[in-house]
């Protein structure tokens, strides 16, 4: 207890006094402040934890923010890189360090001269083919074996083609 | 003794009740600062040594490709490298500078002399530092260096289609000017992103706050339906042609008439996008192909025959007698020559392009339908085509205040009428388009990071009829072999006109004139279109001279670079053949 004189503070040393005259501190109270205070203690350690940890979050995901836009930079310079690398003026130098030439334009010995018929041209002559063969057959055996003036024709038309020379009859385009 | 001990034991228990009473205090501020920060919303720590801190993150400029997917513009991205030479230690100076310089490839003298500097917080080592040369300066690990990130532009082909791509200007606030980077500007320049946290004692930033990333949106790339081979080659020959008959200007077109797709778009002179400033004037950076209106002349007479045609007033095989002279609307129209050619065909009129006989059609078809038919070809409005600054040209028509039935005679002949060149490669796109009349247009694909925008061609009308469009083609090509041989390809037919106009400038100057060639093939399916255009040229002095050249050279290339065989119809052998005959 105390005398009149002192305030008591708010967590005073409750004290019984015993058989023998000494103190006994009342140890429920205690206990229920120290309670108190741990589990103030440890609200307080979460959320220093939790802080420090969001912290860290925070120093790590700007790391990589800064790493993504790094990489973002590198990909734009090698891009660049990439578009220098392929402009004309390089690849002409290129070119003609391996030999290559611009060829002239519509220049006709750049074309291969073959024997093509357009598809529309095979099948008109198909037809025409089938047609004469049907009329040649009843003079002809089997209606498939040219006469000796057809064979002589074709083979001055091949020739004519291979020589590049227009066929009779044909017009220039 | 007993009393005092008493005394004594009170006087403690007093004091460590004090002391509990002091730390349960403590306790109890710092538990309601905490619930505080936990419970409710704080500003971010604002004192002591954090602070707030928010960064931008600048978005990427898009990249422009051609139609095969060719970088014509890139972004780049260099650094300026700087130095605080008073955070320096002598010893720290001595060791940097032959680092840095070789880095730099700068003399170490000079380094050392900037790392020297006493009088300066910011002394300037070097610009357009390469990202990797800056990484490894960054990787020196000197708070005394700093680097500042410059984004730019890159033009692989250098001086490439200038006029169509514009330009940024570097020296003013990147501002977009011209062509494509200003069309296409908001497209191009993307968002940039920010950054908001806080950063800590040592400058370190942390992000605390959700929503506080906002990523950067790059810009879209855009496509072209331009291929650079062909730009190029436009180019070489256009700046061949001027040089060889001293013109002051030209521009050369080449359209795909199935799409509307520009595949060339050459403007003579060019520019360095990246040196925009080194140029004569201002007028330089203007796209002439859409920007620059002119009197286009005789190309427009075989629009005067379309129009005839479709109307059924004439017939291709109609005749006229060519007396030398026509009045229309009271005024007296001329041939270029000052002389009658008699009995003359269409065709021939086409082919030695006979402006009485072009004035005779549009007398015969009135001024109604021939403005109606002209205006469906596009004349008078622009084309709408994506590309910075298009000019609509000018036209009068009936119902105008200063329209007069003379106009009609001049019109037919493509004179008392302005159209910019690429007006007149679309008109003459729908005559090889089977009479659609195509929009042009020059970004076939915009792509952005999530998706591709794919820009179909647009046809904007049936101008003519099909049939009126394969006659008027036969027409052309038979002028083109009978009195324009000099835009002739031997093995194709390519439909053209040639046109020589004078200058309109407070009167018609004297012996200045605008020469054009425009044309397309090769029938029956055409692939391209070409204008040729060349102003004032001083060594000759009609379209078929100096500009149906131009027009044969890109006919010819384009027909190598397709791998166009030389006829339509026949065997390829008999194609050749007839290709060495000529």
């Amino acid at each position: 207890m105390t005398d009149g004189r002192t305030p008591t503070p708010f967590f005073h040393l409750s004290q019984v006094v015993g058989r023998t005259g000494g103190t006994r501190v009342d140890l429920r109270r205690w206990a229920y402040a120290g309670l108190v205070l741990a589990l103030l203690g440890l609200a307080g350690w979460l959320y220093l934890e939790q802080a420090t940890e969001v912290a860290s979050y925070g120093y790590e995901v700007r790391r990589l923010q800064d790493e993504k836009e790094r990489l973002r930079r590198e990909l734009t310079s090698l891009r660049a890189q990439v578009a220098v690398a392929g402009s004309l003026e390089r690849l002409e130098a290129l070119g003609a360090e391996l030999g290559y030439v611009l060829p002239e334009a519509t220049d006709p010995a750049r074309r291969l001269v073959v024997s093509y018929r357009l598809p529309e041209e095979e099948a008109a002559g198909d037809a025409a083919n089938a047609g004469g063969a049907a009329n040649a057959g009843s003079a002809d055996v089997g209606g498939e074996v040219p006469s000796l003036e057809g064979r002589v024709r074709g083979l001055v038309g091949r020739l004519g083609e291979w020589f590049g020379v227009e066929p009779s009859g044909a017009h220039a385009p | 003794m007993a009393g005092a001990v008493d005394i004594e034991l009170q006087g403690q228990r007093r004091r460590i009740a004090w002391l509990a009473t002091l730390f349960a205090m403590g306790g109890l501020v710092l538990c309601v600062r905490l619930a505080q920060w936990m419970l409710f919303p704080q500003p971010l720590l604002p004192d002591g040594g954090v602070s707030d801190a928010t960064n931008r993150i600048p978005a990427n400029r898009g990249n422009i490709l051609d139609a095969s997917g060719h970088y014509l513009v890139a972004s780049t991205v260099s650094y300026r490298i700087s130095a605080s030479p008073r955070l320096l230690t002598n010893k720290e100076r001595e060791t940097l500078a032959p680092v840095l310089a070789g880095l730099l490839g700068r003399p170490e003298e000079e380094v050392a002399a900037i790392l020297a500097r006493e009088d300066t917080e910011y002394a300037i080592l070097a610009d357009d530092v390469p990202y990797w040369t800056a990484m490894e300066v960054q990787a020196l690990r000197k708070s005394a260096l700093r680097l500042e990130t410059r984004f730019g532009r890159v033009y692989p082909d250098g001086t490439l289609a200038s006029s169509v791509l514009g330009f940024r200007m570097t020296r003013k606030d990147n501002e977009a000017q011209y062509g494509q980077e200003q069309y296409w500007d908001a497209e191009l320049s993307g968002r940039d992103g920010a950054w908001r946290g806080i950063s800590d004692l040592w400058g370190q930033q942390i992000l605390v706050n959700e929503g506080g990333y906002e990523p950067a949106t790059d810009g879209a790339d855009l496509v072209l339906t331009l291929d650079r081979n062909i730009q190029r080659r436009a180019e070489e020959i256009l700046a061949a042609i001027v040089e060889e008959f001293q013109s002051v200007d030209g521009a050369i077109i080449v359209l795909d008439p199935r799409t509307g797709g520009i595949l060339a778009m050459a403007d003579y002179p060019g520019y360095s996008p990246e040196r925009y400033w080194v140029v004569a004037g201002t007028e330089t950076y203007v796209n002439g192909a859409i920007s620059t209106p002119y009197e286009p002349g005789s190309v427009f007479k075989p629009l005067t025959l379309a129009a005839a045609l479709e109307a059924r007033v004439i017939r291709p095989t109609d005749t006229y007698d060519d007396r030398g002279e026509i009045i229309v609307g009271g005024h007296r129209i001329y041939n270029s020559d000052l002389r009658p050619h008699g009995i003359t065909t269409m065709t021939e009129l086409l082919a030695y392009s006979r402006n009485v006989g072009a004035a005779h059609v549009a007398s015969l078809l009135g001024p109604t339908r021939f403005y109606e038919t002209v205006r469906k070809f596009g004349f008078s409005e622009i084309t709408g085509v994506d590309l910075w600054g298009e000019a609509a040209g000018v036209m009068r028509v009936p119902g105008n205040e200063y329209w007069h039935m003379s106009d009609l005679g001049a019109n037919a002949y493509g004179q008392g009428l302005s159209a910019t060149p690429l007006q007149v490669a679309a008109a003459f796109g729908a005559l090889a388009n089977d009479g659609v009349l195509m929009r042009p247009y020059i970004v076939s694909e915009v792509r952005t990071a999530e998706d591709t925008e794919v820009r179909r061609p647009f046809p904007v009308r049936r101008v003519i009829s099909a049939e009126v469009a394969d006659t008027l083609s036969t027409m052309l090509a038979d002028a083109v072999e009978l009195g324009m041989q000099k835009a002739a390809v031997p093995g194709y037919r390519l439909a053209g006109k040639s046109g020589t106009a004078g200058i309109g400038e407070e009167g018609y100057v004297s012996g200045d004139a605008i020469v054009s060639f425009v044309g397309y093939g090769p029938l029956p399916h055409p692939r391209f279109v070409i204008l040729a255009k060349f102003d004032k040229p001083e060594q000759g002095r009609w379209g078929v001279e100096v500009a149906a050249p131009a027009f044969r050279e890109m006919a010819k290339f384009l027909i190598d670079y397709y791998g166009i065989p030389p006829a339509a119809t026949g065997t390829l052998a008999q194609a050749v053949g007839a290709t060495h005959a000529n």
